[in-house]
């Protein structure tokens, strides 16, 4: 679906994003993650041809899908009106499109003004308008940033059944691990403008972690990698002993992510 | 090409704008109806007068209204979203110039219904209205391209309605709408001809504006429209971003 070859991005003198070959196959999700101006924003761009690139970006569809993190629709009309503008269509009419309100729970904001809903619903207004249009490839970038959690949770539940119901490929930047954790097949991490890992989260985690790993106190900096099965039950009684809350995993992204920017293999 | 929702959707857009309807709709009649009052019994003065505040309403409705509209627009974003989504610069263009055509020429109207029988006016000939009808469409192409072109490169509101504000007043103080200067020879080079109110003067004769006045706006649009092939380009057809 998406294929980049020797992907070369600058700002000026500075090297932005090098990617030398990736490959997404149809169907897939994948979750991007890096720090903040690491390059993330920067491959969405670049795919969409919206910077200028040295190098070989081929998209096999001509039908692309981008949410944003930032919405911004003329004020001063209701939502049903920028929506049948944009999309050309009559919400009356449209039985796919008002199937697409009902899902995402929007027909009460229809009458509202964008300026006075919530961003959580400014999000699913604009999934709507982006899904109807059925992209076979979308861009999802820091589209939950701002969201509180419940509205979080709650979207991605709603997308995650979708994507499935659908087979749309999907390239998701998100600062939220938990977001990959549970949408996405593969982990996209960008460092300083590099791609430094790109792999199923699991097989991620066997190369970065091991077997398995205990988080003490909820902060993936404080853990303990088990690298055979047998070994976990004296580290969980070890942790017991001495009274310490902890939680053990064998795919947490957050873990993954902190490990695989420490650059030390398992 | 034409999309019945687009054009509705651009005329809402227009409708929620309250500087062009302000500008557009209210500044002509009201400037024209104070300054008017002082000449109630000169019928030349206020034929003129009536001209010179006609020529102003696509000058006002598309520098003062439509670039504070268009700029935020494109400042914030939307513009981008909606062209990777499949509504075109060029689409976006043509939709928006229809329905700012539509506001013009219903300005028009309505500005003539209220200054003619306010005054008690007779009604120019129909061959009279159909070229200021035609003078009305060209020259808010002229406008319009002009703003639409120097949005796509400037993309700040602040820069934009700056810029257009300042040609606004000086193409009002040019013309002579605005105070009495005399720009002496400036006013035969083409671009500032377009704009000052000699034409008003020769509305009797039907050669003037569809011959002199008319090839200049067409000259214009011609220039302008290449620049505008070059700078707006459509491209990015089949993406949808929001």
């Amino acid at each position: 679906m998406l294929e980049i070859k020797g992907l070369n991005v600058s700002y000026g003198k500075k090297l932005a994003l090098t990617v030398p070959n990736l490959t997404i196959n149809k169907g897939e999700i994948i979750g991007v993650m890096g720090q903040s101006g690491s390059g993330k924003s920067t491959l969405v761009n670049s795919c969409l041809g919206l910077v200028p690139f040295k190098g070989q970006v081929t998209l096999n569809t001509d039908d692309v899908g981008i949410l944003m993190q930032e919405q911004y629709y003329i004020d001063t009309m209701t939502n049903q009106k920028i929506m049948e503008g944009l999309l050309n269509t009559s919400i009356k009419k449209d039985k796919k499109l008002v199937e697409l309100i009902d899902f995402f729970n929007f027909r009460s904001q229809l009458s509202h003004h964008f300026k006075n809903i919530s961003g959580g619903q400014k999000q699913r207004m604009s999934l709507i308008m982006v899904l109807y249009q059925e992209p076979e490839l979308l861009f999802l970038d820091e589209m939950t940033t701002g969201l509180d959690f419940e509205s979080r949770q709650a979207l991605i539940k709603q997308l995650k059944v979708y994507f499935k119901e659908h087979q749309t490929t999907v390239i998701m930047v998100t600062h939220y691990a938990k977001e990959i954790e549970q949408l996405a097949d593969k982990l996209l991490i960008i460092d300083n403008g590099q791609v430094i890992a790109f792999d199923a989260p699991k097989n991620l985690f066997k190369q970065y972690v091991g077997y398995s790993a205990f988080i003490v106190g909820n902060n993936v900096d404080k853990n303990i990698k088990v690298q055979q099965p047998e070994e976990e039950y004296s580290v969980a009684r070890q942790l017991i002993d001495d009274g310490d809350d902890f939680r053990r995993t064998q795919g947490d992204i957050e873990l993954v992510y902190t490990e695989v920017m420490k650059g030390q293999r398992a | 090409m034409i999309q019945k929702r687009k054009l509705v959707f651009e005329f809402q857009n227009l409708l929620g704008n309250m500087i062009t309807l302000f500008f557009g709709f209210a500044f002509a009649p009201m400037m024209a109806l104070v300054f008017g009052s002082s000449y109630d019994n000169v019928p030349q003065a206020l034929n003129q007068l009536y001209l010179s505040f006609f020529s102003t309403i696509p000058l006002s409705m598309v520098f003062v209204g439509f670039s504070s509209l268009f700029s935020q627009e494109v400042e914030h974003g939307f513009t981008l979203r909606a062209e990777l989504f499949g509504y075109s610069r060029v689409s976006q263009a043509l939709h928006k110039f229809i329905a700012l055509t539509g506001f013009v020429l219903l300005s028009s109207i309505i500005y003539s219904w209220i200054f003619l029988s306010h005054f008690n006016l007779p009604l120019p000939s129909p061959s009279i209205m159909v070229q200021m009808a035609i003078f009305q469409i060209l020259s808010t192409a002229v406008y319009f391209m002009i703003i639409f072109l120097l949005t796509m490169i400037l993309k700040k509101f602040s820069q934009v309605y700056g810029i257009s504000m300042i040609s606004y007043f000086a193409i009002m103080i040019i013309s002579g709408i605005m105070g009495n200067m005399n720009v002496g020879k400036l006013g035969n080079y083409l671009p500032i001809k377009l704009f000052i109110t000699d034409y008003t003067k020769h509305l009797n004769d039907t050669d003037y504006i569809s011959g002199k006045i008319g090839l200049y706006l067409l000259i214009l649009l011609g220039i302008l429209g290449v620049i505008m092939k070059v700078v707006v380009g459509n491209k990015n057809g089949n993406k949808h971003q929001y």
